[in-house]
């Protein structure tokens, strides 16, 4: 077989060629997975700078991570409190306007033929010094048909009662009114005078047949569950501070756990914060029963303020491990420069970072971010669309 | 494969193929979008915890390429974006515990000038560039 002879010079170009495919592939590879370095053998020096550099970024995000996880459990809740408060105020608003369309209270007694007649000589049953009570807003008042007492006369002991009003008129029947809509409450006290008039106690029974006040218990009932279905949903990363049976949140800044916050879980459903329903109760049909619910809102809304206050006071721990965060950064060349990053207020930072964009382009700066840093970035902020 | 495998494999092929340059202002970019989108609706607040969690990822990254000087970035400029990182931490923190659109206007403006000085201009974004100009002003009509 004849042998094929190589010049020296063609030998070179081989070789010369050869090294040019390998630092293609290299720069091939390295294009590919988005890393200067590849292997300790490519710059032994170079990578281990390079590790020593993401130990330290994953050391940074390792602190910041569980501060922003626990930070972002805490926000969220607070979020969460917002809208519930926000609720809060909407459901106190329906009980006011539910206030405006109460219905008076009606005792409606039987129909007397001569108003001005005396009692005790016209009405079957009656003697002079009988005499029945009445029970309204808290304070009992008797009524006594006295010697020579008219319908008419005791129509006006009934509305000397504060709130009560008494009319009577000839061929129609004695009705007491109380336009609070609060009951009246009638019982006989010396002899049946109640009876003999025809009177009886009235809770409310007018009322609750009003369709704006049906319309507002229904809305009011709506709303509440809203609170319900709101502190269910309101789990940060499976952490529910706020649900009917809450979570609470332990974070540990260390590995021995020697410094860690508990945040402790609040219930803050309806049955949490005692705002009872009103439909089935019908408890807008009386004033009093609208106003109660008013007083339940105020102190829901108390205790809502209180719930968010005690989640937030974990943030001035966070504030203090984020000044772990700068002690590292610092610490890396101190007196070389002075960090005050944390102290700037937002109106400084913006002049900062507008001085900071004529400093990056007089220098003429393109990149301050290593490529491994980017590749992650990219594969982070564009991978789940 | 998946509608969600497709855009992923042209995602990557598309990273492989930007320049570093390319890269930067991307993920500057990025973080500014997601910002602005939590910005206009907080109540989506996963959203706008990751937008925050993002642009902290971006520049934490930061602080652990200059906190290691290699000396490509003058000391000045250096401790400029350090100390506008800490207060990137700060900010996000403040943001986190208190879900308001406002705190995140300052972290849009910054990743807005840090990027546009990267890419060489010298203007602020509050000053009228000559391309903002309505171009069929100039036409006849």
């Amino acid at each position: 077989m004849a042998e094929i002879a190589i010049r020296s010079q063609a030998t070179s170009a081989l070789f010369a060629l050869a090294q040019a495919q390998k630092t293609l592939k290299l720069s091939a590879e390295r294009s590919s997975t988005g890393l200067r370095i590849l292997s300790p053998s490519d710059d032994a020096v170079a990578f281990f700078s390079a590790s020593e550099l993401s130990a330290r970024a994953t050391r940074l995000l390792s602190i910041k991570d569980k501060i922003t996880e626990a930070a972002a459990i805490t926000g969220g809740t607070v979020n969460s409190l917002n809208s519930i408060i926000n609720l809060v105020n909407q459901l106190k608003a329906k009980a006011q306007s539910a206030l405006a369309s109460t219905v008076s209270t009606t005792v409606v007694g039987d129909v007397v033929t001569t108003a001005s007649a005396d009692i005790t000589t016209t009405l079957a049953g009656a003697v002079d010094g009988d005499s029945f009570d009445i029970t309204y807003s808290g304070t009992t008042t008797t009524i006594t048909n006295n010697a020579a007492e008219t319908f008419t006369s005791l129509a006006a002991q009934i509305t000397a009662i504060s709130g009560l009003s008494a009319t009577v008129s000839d061929g129609n029947a004695l009705t007491i009114t109380a336009d609070d809509g609060s009951d009246v409450t009638i019982t006989n006290n010396v002899n049946a005078l109640a009876t003999d008039l025809g009177l009886s106690t009235s809770t409310n029974g007018t009322n609750a047949s009003s369709t704006a006040i049906e319309t507002a218990e229904t809305a009011y009932d709506v709303l509440r569950t809203a609170i319900n279905t709101l502190s269910g949903d309101a789990g940060v990363h499976g952490v529910n501070l706020i649900s009917v049976n809450p979570d609470s949140l332990t974070v540990s800044f260390n590995e021995d756990g020697s410094t860690a916050i508990t945040v402790a879980g609040i219930v803050s459903d309806t049955n949490g914060l005692s705002i009872t329903a009103v439909d089935s109760a019908n408890s807008f049909s009386t004033q009093a029963g609208i106003t109660a619910a008013i007083v339940e809102l105020d102190a829901a809304l108390v205790t809502l303020q209180e719930t968010k206050a005690s989640i937030t006071a974990s943030d001035a721990v966070f504030d203090s491990r984020l000044s772990f965060t700068q002690s590292l950064i610092g610490l890396l060349d101190e007196g070389a420069f002075k960090l005050v990053g944390a102290d700037l207020d937002a109106e400084a930072a913006l002049a900062l970072a507008t001085q900071t964009r004529l400093d990056l382009t007089l220098s003429g700066i393109g990149l301050i971010l290593k490529d491994s840093a980017l590749t992650s970035l990219l594969s982070i902020g564009f991978g789940a669309p | 494969m998946t509608y969600i495998q497709a855009l992923r494999s042209y995602q990557r092929a598309q990273q492989s193929a930007m320049s570093p340059r390319i890269m930067e202002k991307t993920v500057f970019a990025r973080a500014v979008s997601l910002l602005m989108q939590a910005a206009d609706n907080v109540d989506d607040y996963q959203a706008y915890a990751a937008a925050l969690k993002f642009n902290q990822r971006l520049w934490t990254y930061i602080q652990s390429s200059l906190s290691e000087n290699s000396g490509e970035v003058p000391g000045g400029i250096r401790t400029s974006l350090l100390n506008l990182s800490l207060f990137i931490d700060q900010q996000t923190l403040r943001a986190l515990a208190d879900p308001e659109a406002h705190h995140l206007d300052a972290l849009i403006h910054i990743n807005r000038e840090i990027s546009r000085g990267l890419a060489g201009e010298s203007t602020s974004r509050n000053e009228p560039l000559i391309d903002a100009l309505p171009v069929h002003g100039f036409l006849p009509s």
